[in-house]
């Protein structure tokens, strides 16, 4: 069986892939700003806090948009791989679709 | 003729999962995880705002330290201030001028105290070493200065007024 792979799918790999990278450069900085102001509060200044949670904020707001951004690029996928099997099945080919989530 | 047997086993449906799929972590779940995990610091974040918001204020007692000639020029003391948990080592650098500080090094609390030779405080545990004359550091591991006690002298006495977070 010749294993095919959907150009689509390969996209959605790809954008998951950068959300995931995003994400994970996202939650580096959060944890530096969250050492920071805990270091920052157990020393009694409290001038940090505020600007490190806007910041922190700001931060979980894109990950999180980038984790929709990668379910639903997921999601597509998963559909354009499921799909068009009918379709080069109608064309008498035979093929199977494969990548990874 | 025979009917069609089933072709999956009846425990199928009470063990749907298998063994390898059981372990098994997607991307697109570890991105999922990442997401929340950035929400969850976010989260903490907040937290800690909201201690620092709650935060009461502290109030330092005026308390006597000590007299002036407990102890030498270039001598040191260690007394409790503003608690008696909080241990404080009190300086006489010159003769009518003494320095306080919390005697807990920022870095990870090992109690420091004064070399008369170099002038500085040090702490033993990873060689932090604070500049006497306003508790910065010099060297070593700390990132923050020492707390510092305000002093005042009443008379006879050596008199602490509050402490001066670093």
């Amino acid at each position: 069986m010749k294993i095919l792979r959907d150009p689509g799918r390969a996209a959605a790999d790809a954008l998951v892939l950068g959300c995931l990278l995003i994400i994970v450069i996202l939650l580096a900085i959060q944890f530096w700003l969250l050492v920071s102001s805990l270091d920052a509060y157990l020393s009694g200044d409290d001038r940090l806090a505020l600007p490190s949670v806007l910041f922190s904020g700001l931060c979980a707001a894109f990950a999180l948009g980038a984790g929709a951004l990668s379910r639903g690029a997921s999601g597509a996928g998963r559909a354009r791989a499921s799909a068009p099997s009918l379709a080069v099945g109608a064309l008498g080919k035979t093929s199977a679709f494969s990548g990874g989530d | 003729m025979a009917e069609p047997r089933c072709q999956v086993p009846a425990w199928r449906s009470d063990f749907p999962v298998d063994w390898d799929e059981d372990t098994r972590s997607s991307r697109r779940m570890f991105t999922q995880i990442c997401a929340g995990s950035s929400a969850a610091l976010f989260l903490a974040n907040v937290w800690i705002l909201l201690k620092s918001a709650w935060r009461k204020p502290q109030i330092f007692p005026k308390t006597r330290l000590l007299g002036i000639g407990d102890i030498p020029v270039g001598g040191s003391k260690v007394v409790a201030y503003p608690s008696p948990s909080d241990p404080v080592v009190v300086v006489r650098i010159e003769t009518d001028r003494y320095v306080a500080y919390s005697q807990k090094c920022t870095h990870l609390s090992c109690p420091v105290r004064y070399e008369p030779s170099q002038k500085v405080l040090a702490c033993a545990c990873h060689m932090g070493l604070f500049r006497i004359e306003d508790g910065s550091v010099l060297a070593g591991p700390p990132t923050r200065a020492l707390p510092r006690v305000r002093l005042s002298i009443v008379g006879q006495d050596v008199v602490a007024e509050e402490v001066i977070p670093a």
